[in-house]
């Protein structure tokens, strides 16, 4: 191997090491899944293992109705499928992920990068993007994180299109699956491609018939949406009416997350906004005008359109911040370049300039690893009620309905494995049955009838019950006597 | 070598993944089953040439659409009569996987061999040992502590931290050992059953007792039971009450070492009833 392909390989491996601990960082202290919604993915996951099928009895509503064709499946069959082929608790799995993903992303950025010369930044940028609870990330283990790798993925395929045909079949099935998995990122990827094709057919000197290939893809790109539609066509549909007559949705205020990124990142990436425009080339032009019409379109979409649905604008900075870091990634890039051709008619004069970058990149990370610190993540449960739960999952009848705080509720059903809760609500006693349920434990839960009607047999509560028809198996777990 | 590596990893991961999942070896391979085989063999056939793409981009490729080729066939399977499961799921993918291998390997031998795409990895131990330039050799090793150091975060990461909590658990079950039958109308002068069970994650080890009581009555009393950290006791625990009445509340009283409040409290409601 050259020397310089091993300092190459050294800085990749080192880069992924990095994207393994960034996706892990949040999780330092604690055992479990740090979000609502991974909990929620987890509980579907589950459901469809249990039931083998993709429409399955809402393990969040008591069971009582049937999750038919959900927009998210993709994700469901990918996370079930690394359960069955590993046979490892989810528990292991659900920590494990998000750092391989991330460790992926990363890896496929150096991938597309590396042609044009900053694949080893684009990868170390690409590990910077920030996880909050309200807009998600690469540190949990949710749809969106998955949906990241396909930018630079289909980047990549894009890129060999403009020689053949032949990576074209690959980009409808990537988005066909994306669709499948996390339709807003399919929108978002979509949309970068189509920016980039558009620029290849107009401002690329290659024959036309090249270009063919390109064309047929902005068509296929569309087309390749349908699937969602046959998929679940009521979803869909419900979307689109959010998109035109909802008229304006009150979105709460979310702070710009770019600071969390740390500003030496930011620095770059304005940096290297401006060696791209004044390079030119439509290869520069692709990237820069996606990013920043994302950019814009989040920045300013709750200012001034607020129009639903609102999870475009929440997700979207994911995908800027990932673009971003591609951009930062040339212009660090690019710095290196400019400073080694000025430095290098000094004997030992690259030493300096490396020192520099090295410093750089020391700073970016201690500044970005400060941003992580601030954030604060979901402790949903905590070791005992773990324990609590699994004994539940283990000893308590399979079928059974539980009555439990509707906020706690996301984590029963993923670790209790096979059971329902009465309703899962993302807000603790925020809603009215929230409210409704906790003053029927804190008043004992005496009546029995309550709990037939809503075919409850089992429950958690945080409140001595005083029923004779309950059963205290365990602290805090009843169970309804048979025949009560 | 690349397609054949790929194959005998996904058939000695499927009865891996039956006989012996949760191990880690079913655990490495399982996630190059699911992550990497289906995406790198797919690409493999539709790009047999070396000039197609570089090994980087392969591997990437691999990656990036296994991500979009597992959904499609859970898709598939899902409107089958077989339904997404253990089998069904490793079957598929092992299907697939070979199929793809086979095209790729069937296009690459149809080229010249100059052609054909092979991974190469030129690194030899002697010359390591020989005539390499220290820097190169110091390089290496530095290769090598990266990777260790990137797979030591991994391990880390699939570790679950150890919080510091200190609690016991302590439950009750149907005199079968099942969450059923438990007592709920008892003949005066007759014994109940329920079991009763202990763990102890007090990071230390605890004398546990029970006592049984009924209204202010001590009725029964189990132990010293004494428990290591991580240790479990469960057991069938006998009591009769003393009195004729109903919704008799029966409390199972579990205390630590010599406190003299119990810990815990687990409450059985019974009607008792006299001899006819």
């Amino acid at each position: 191997m050259k020397r310089a392909s091993l300092i190459k390989a050294i800085l990749l491996v080192a880069i992924i090491g990095l994207a393994f601990f960034m996706a892990l960082y949040p999780r330092l202290d604690y055992p479990y899944p740090l979000h609502v919604d991974e909990w929620m993915h987890l509980g579907y996951t589950n459901q469809i293992l249990n039931t083998g099928h993709l429409n399955f009895p809402h393990p969040f509503q008591g069971g009582q109705w049937e999750v038919e064709g959900h927009p998210e499946t993709g994700y469901y069959i990918w996370f079930g499928t690394s359960l069955l082929a590993t046979g490892s608790p989810w528990l292991v799995l659900a920590r494990l992920m998000p750092a391989l993903v991330l460790g992926i992303i990363a890896f496929v950025a150096y991938a597309w990068g590396r042609k044009r010369g900053f694949g080893l930044e684009a990868a170390f940028f690409a590990t910077f993007i920030h996880t909050t609870i309200r807009f998600l990330g690469p540190a949990f283990l949710v749809p969106v994180t998955l949906g990241l790798v396909f930018f630079p993925m289909c980047l990549i395929l894009l890129e060999k299109m403009e020689k053949d045909w032949r990576p074209l079949p690959l980009i409808v099935i990537s988005l066909i699956a994306l669709f499948l998995t996390h339709g807003t990122t399919a929108v978002a990827v979509g949309f970068v491609l189509v920016v980039y094709l558009l620029f290849y057919l107009t401002l690329s000197k290659n024959p036309i018939r090249r270009m063919l290939p390109s064309l047929t893809c902005i068509l296929l790109i569309p087309f390749s949406g349908l699937v969602i539609f046959i998929w679940n066509r009521a979803f869909v549909l419900r979307e689109i009416q959010n998109i035109i007559n909802a008229g304006k949705i009150p979105l709460p205020a979310i702070p710009v997350p770019l600071p969390q990124l740390g500003y030496i990142m930011i620095a770059l990436a304005v940096i290297g906004f401006g060696f791209m425009i004044a390079r030119g080339g439509w290869r520069n032009y692709a990237l820069l005008v996606p990013t920043v019409i994302l950019l814009f379109f989040v920045q300013f979409y709750r200012q001034w359109f607020e129009i639903g649905p609102d999870i475009l604008y929440e997700r979207g900075w994911l995908y800027v911040m990932l673009l971003m870091a591609f951009i930062a990634g040339y212009g660090l890039s690019q710095l290196r370049r400019l400073s080694l051709d000025f430095f290098k008619r000094w004997r030992w004069g690259a030493l300096p300039v490396y020192v520099a970058l090295a410093l750089v990149v020391v700073f970016a990370l201690v500044l970005r690893m400060d941003g992580y610190a601030k954030e604060k993540y979901y402790h949903v449960v905590d070791v005992p009620t773990y324990h609590d739960f699994k004994w539940m999952g283990e000893e308590l009848p399979r079928d059974s309905i539980v009555l439990i705080n509707p906020y706690v509720a996301w984590a029963y059903v993923p670790i209790s494995g096979g059971q329902y809760v009465y309703t899962a609500k993302a807000y603790p006693w925020g809603v009215e049955e929230s409210r409704e349920i906790a003053a029927f434990m804190a008043t004992g839960a005496t009546d029995t009838e309550y709990l037939r009607e809503r075919n409850v047999n089992i429950i958690y509560s945080p409140f001595p019950l005083k029923n004779p028809d309950l059963v205290e198996v365990r602290d805090g777990v009843y169970i309804l006597r048979e025949g009560s | 070598m690349d397609l054949v590596a790929m194959v005998v990893a996904s058939l000695v991961l499927v009865p891996l993944a039956v006989f012996w999942g949760g191990s880690p070896v079913s655990l490495v391979l399982g996630l190059v089953f699911a992550l990497f085989s289906p995406g790198y063999s797919l690409v493999a056939a539709i790009f047999p040439k070396r000039d197609d793409l570089d090994i980087v981009r392969r591997l990437a490729l691999g990656f990036g659409l296994s991500i979009a080729v597992v959904p499609l066939v859970g898709v598939v399977l899902n409107f089958t009569p077989w339904g997404i499961g253990l089998y069904p799921v490793l079957i598929a993918l092992l299907v697939f996987i070979l199929a793809a291998s086979a095209v790729a390997w069937y296009l690459r031998r149809r080229l010249p061999p100059e052609e054909r795409f092979e991974p190469r990895f030129r690194f030899s131990l002697s010359g390591f040992r020989g005539r390499q330039h220290l820097w190169d050799k110091v390089l290496l090793v530095l290769l090598v502590v990266v990777i260790i150091g990137a797979i030591g975060v991994l391990v880390y990461v699939a570790r679950p931290p150890a919080v510091a909590t200190t609690f016991t658990e302590f439950y009750m079950l149907g005199p079968e050992g099942r969450a059923a039958d438990y007592p709920d109308v008892i003949v005066l002068g007759e014994e109940a059953t329920v079991t009763l069970g202990i763990i102890n994650h007090e990071q230390e080890i605890v004398d546990y007792h029970i006592k049984i009581v009924i209204g202010e009555q001590e009725v029964g009393e189990v132990g010293t039971i004494t428990l290591a950290h991580g240790e479990e006791w469960e057991q069938p625990v006998s009591f009769a009450p003393v009195e004729v009445g109903e919704a008799q509340k029966v409390d199972f009283q579990l205390y630590k070492g010599d406190t003299s409040n119990a810990s815990h409290i687990l409450d059985l409601w019974v009607d008792v009833v006299g001899s006819q």
